[in-house]
């Protein structure tokens, strides 16, 4: 066996090393050409994800082809008789390696003698072609690798005017910070100086352009400019929305459910004064004698009429306003030196003052005094809101000019803060369907918001005032993309105003 | 030391074998292969059934042989009227010096250690069955009295496989007694012309006793010890057993082919015969060619091939080729 067992070494050293070479090539290859193909992509390489992927292929090889070649004993030996010209001399002597018969004996011995007469040809290293081919490989993709990721990255496309056809295309633009941007950016710290908004906010958002102006020249890509530009945004939106707690306290406000708290959490939610004043106005209204508000409606009125004799609406109506105001103002975890809240406060405890003199007044003094103190409160509402629209519409222009100079697309851009959007509560609906005013149609005839009409979109049949909903944040969302033009702005604006001025626009 | 003896005794082996053919060739021209055969036969203590035309050689070979190897021959030339005492002996009353008449077992032609059975099919069918016992069992039973034969053994019969009128085919159960069943073909022309020559100086045998039946003997033993793989041993028993169409797993070409198939004599036959030939060929181990080569000699007269075959002109040697080729 002494020339069989020399013989396997050999051919075991070379199934290892080719097996060793194939394997290693296939490993490097592997791990070459997603490299490669990452840094041509510009992204990141999972370096992780390339060595654990390389290794378990260039070990599947390694053990595949191992497998293929190792000499097994029997293997071996059949292909060993196959260069001896048949016989199986050498397959009998494995088979019967243990044997001491004589007769086995010698046909090991005359076997052995046989194998010694083996050419070395045999058992040579072959396919050398296989390892040079794979090592060729390994090296072509592994220098390429080592190529692309050396290869300055700046020999990528120019223009920053390309098409949004691509979010991948524009990914892998190079950026480089120009004067024309610059002097946009000073033009907007200038404006953003010049505007009405809080000094504080006004600071923050200054440093944050200028912030800008010093980072950007140093940025070489637009996933880079995205990042910062981005975070300018996100930072100003994140101010503003700190100083103006309007949305918070509205929140708070018609969350509660009662129909006059709800009222005045719209007027404060109201992003334009003139809206502001119509919900203040109707919340006003809800403390006057019913048939001050709601003229010819008999049933209603005689027992308005009734109650009133009695002194129980205003008293009550003031109460539970007191209760879910306060308990509104509480959650909505507003600071109470916030000038809407104090304005809210200012209200809430005058007419709380006011509930013991109703015994006092006559149905048209009371409304007298009801609007009389309403008026003396609108003031510091005007004044908190005031300052908080202008902080919103500087900080909307800021960043629609911030687009504007950098070319994001709605997409790129981060998502600031919403509007506050109008809650009606069903008391609101109930009973008025007669004189609702506006609505869809030819004009003949308005439709009550909870009957069902045509909706050509999805071709269903949904309530007027689901569909009028849907139109407005419609209208909301493409002004906010910059969809709508001037004049058009102003014409829907001006319709939807219509429809929520005479309180029939039920949103949602 | 004991590996040297055997290695001495492998020698020997292929040494005798190389003398018998050698003083064969003095008195057989041509029929290496038969020769071949006839001597792993011998060696293996098989019986051989030799078959082709008259003049063909069949008679001298076996009358050689006999020479050759030194060992007691004699031939019982069959014919219908041939009666099994005539082959096994018998009892016959002899007078002693006393005037006594006793019975004394007279042996017929069969107590030879090589025994030629010419034309063997002539004989009835009672004469030829008186074989068998000898054949197989190497004993002759006379009046209750079992006869031994002498070791070595053997059968050399002959058969003519054109004239069969007046003839009795062999049935399978004596067939399966023979080893093997050779063809002697016609000789070729050059071998024609050698045999014309070789006659034309005398017609007597020429070969000289080299071996006898003590080394014969040796010989087997020597023999049974060569290695067989299992490989091998699983292939030749695969290659018998796919003889057989009525198995389950039969092959192809034994459902499409053959009628019946061999007995597993014939598996023994192939090893213990691929093993002399394996020591012949100067080889210490059974190789697929062993078991191939003997395969046509050991299977030939063993398995019946049906109509579709001899529909499609193939041979029993063409059934058994597409045996070994759907074996492997």
């Amino acid at each position: 066996m002494e020339n069989f067992i020399k013989i396997k070494n050999r051919k075991k050293r070379n199934a290892f090393l080719r097996s060793g070479i194939i394997g290693g090539g296939v490993a490097v290859t592997a791990a070459s050409i997603p490299v490669m193909v990452y840094t041509l992509m510009d992204k990141s390489v999972p370096w992780l994800w390339c060595i654990v992927g390389a290794v378990l292929l260039g070990g599947l090889t390694f053990g595949g082809i191992l497998l293929c070649l190792y000499p097994f004993d029997k293997r071996l030996a059949r292909s060993l008789d196959k260069s001896m010209g048949g016989g199986e001399k050498v397959q009998t002597m494995v088979e019967f390696a243990e044997s001491d018969e004589e007769m086995k004996v010698l046909q090991r011995k005359d076997t052995e003698e046989r194998l010694n007469a083996v050419p070395s040809s045999v058992y040579q290293f072959k396919h050398v072609w296989q390892c040079i081919a794979a090592a060729c490989l390994a090296f072509v993709t592994f220098a390429g690798a080592m190529i692309v990721s050396f290869l300055p990255k700046d020999a990528g496309g120019g223009g920053s005017g390309g098409n949004d056809s691509s979010q991948n295309q524009q990914q892998d633009e190079a950026f480089a910070f120009t004067e024309f941007q610059v002097a946009a950016l000073r033009q907007l710290i200038e404006y953003v100086q010049k505007s009405e908004m809080a000094q504080g906010l006004k600071d923050t958002t200054v440093a944050q352009i200028e912030g800008l102006i010093n980072d950007l020249p140093a940025v070489t890509t637009r996933n880079e400019m995205l990042e910062k530009v981005n975070g300018v945004i996100t930072a100003v939106d994140t101010a503003v929305e700190n100083v103006n707690n309007g949305f918070e306290l509205a929140t708070a406000m018609t969350m509660t459910g009662h129909p006059l708290v709800g009222k005045l959490g719209n007027a404060v939610g109201a992003v334009e004064l003139d809206r502001f004043a119509t919900f203040y106005n109707e919340c006003a209204d809800g403390f006057k004698p019913f048939t001050e508000r709601q003229e010819g409606i008999e049933p209603r009125a005689e027992a308005a009429e009734d109650e009133f004799a009695e002194g129980k609406l205003a008293e009550n109506n003031i109460t539970q306003f007191s209760i879910a105001l306060t308990s509104a103002l509480v959650a909505s975890k507003v600071d109470p030196a916030d000038p809407l809240y104090q304005a809210i406060k200012n209200l809430h405890d005058k007419l709380f003052r006011l509930r013991g003199a109703i015994s006092h007044y006559t149905e048209a003094r009371w409304a007298n005094e009801i609007d009389r103190l309403f008026n003396e409160c609108v003031a510091p509402f005007t004044v908190a809101l005031s300052a908080e629209i202008a902080n919103d519409e500087t900080r909307d222009y800021v960043i629609r000019k911030l687009k504007e100079i950098f070319g994001l697309s709605n997409e790129e851009a981060p998502e600031i803060s919403k509007d506050f959007v109008a809650v009606y509560t069903e008391d609101d609906n109930r009973g008025d369907d007669e004189i609702h005013s506006g609505g869809l149609g030819t004009g003949d005839y308005n439709f009550p918001s909870d009957e069902l009409i045509y909706n050509p979109a999805t071709g269903e049949h949904v309530r007027y005032g689901e569909l009028l909903a849907e139109y407005y944040n419609r209208y909301t969302d493409a002004l906010q993309k910059g969809e709508i033009d001037e004049e058009l702005e102003m014409i829907l604006q001006a319709y939807f105003d219509l429809l929520s001025t005479s309180k029939k626009v039920p949103i949602e | 030391m004991e590996n040297m003896e055997k290695e001495v005794q492998v020698k020997a082996f292929s040494e005798s074998i190389a003398t018998v053919k050698a003083e064969l060739a003095k008195d057989v021209v041509g029929q290496k292969d038969v020769i071949d055969n006839v001597l792993i036969a011998i060696v293996a203590g098989g019986n051989v059934l030799l078959e082709g035309v008259p003049g063909v050689g069949k008679t001298r070979l076996v009358r050689s042989l006999g020479r050759t190897l030194s060992l007691p021959f004699s031939r019982i030339q069959f014919t219908p009227d041939l009666m099994p005492s005539d082959v096994t002996g018998t009892n016959v009353a002899e007078k002693s010096e006393d005037g006594k008449l006793n019975m004394v077992f007279r042996k017929g032609p069969i107590f030879a250690s090589l025994v030629l059975a010419d034309e063997i099919n002539r004989a009835t069918p009672k004469t030829q069955s008186a074989m068998l016992e000898v054949m197989q069992e190497h004993k002759v039973t006379v009046a209750g009295t079992a006869y031994p034969l002498e070791e070595p053994f053997f059968v050399l019969a002959t058969q003519n496989p054109i004239e069969q009128d007046g003839t009795y085919p062999l049935p399978e159960a004596q067939m399966d007694r023979f080893m093997f069943k050779l063809v002697v073909d016609f000789p070729s022309i050059d071998e024609l012309k050698g045999i014309v020559n070789m006659t034309q100086i005398t017609m007597d045998e020429t070969a000289a006793a080299v071996i006898d039946g003590k080394t014969i003997l040796e010989m087997r033993e020597l023999a049974a010890t060569v290695p067989v793989m299992d490989e091998i041993m699983d292939y030749t028993m695969r290659l018998v057993s796919n003889t057989h169409p009525e198995l389950a797993d039969a092959s192809a070409t034994a459902k499409k082919y053959v009628k019946y198939g061999a007995s597993p004599r014939a598996a023994q036959a192939l090893i213990t015969c691929a093993k002399v030939r394996a020591l012949m060929n100067g080889n210490y181990n059974v190789s697929y060619e062993d078991v191939n080569a003997l395969a046509y000699p050991v299977l030939r007269h063993r398995i019946k091939i049906n109509y579709a075959a001899i529909n499609e002109h193939l041979t029993v040697d063409d059934v058994i080729g597409l045996l070994i080729k759907e074996s492997k």
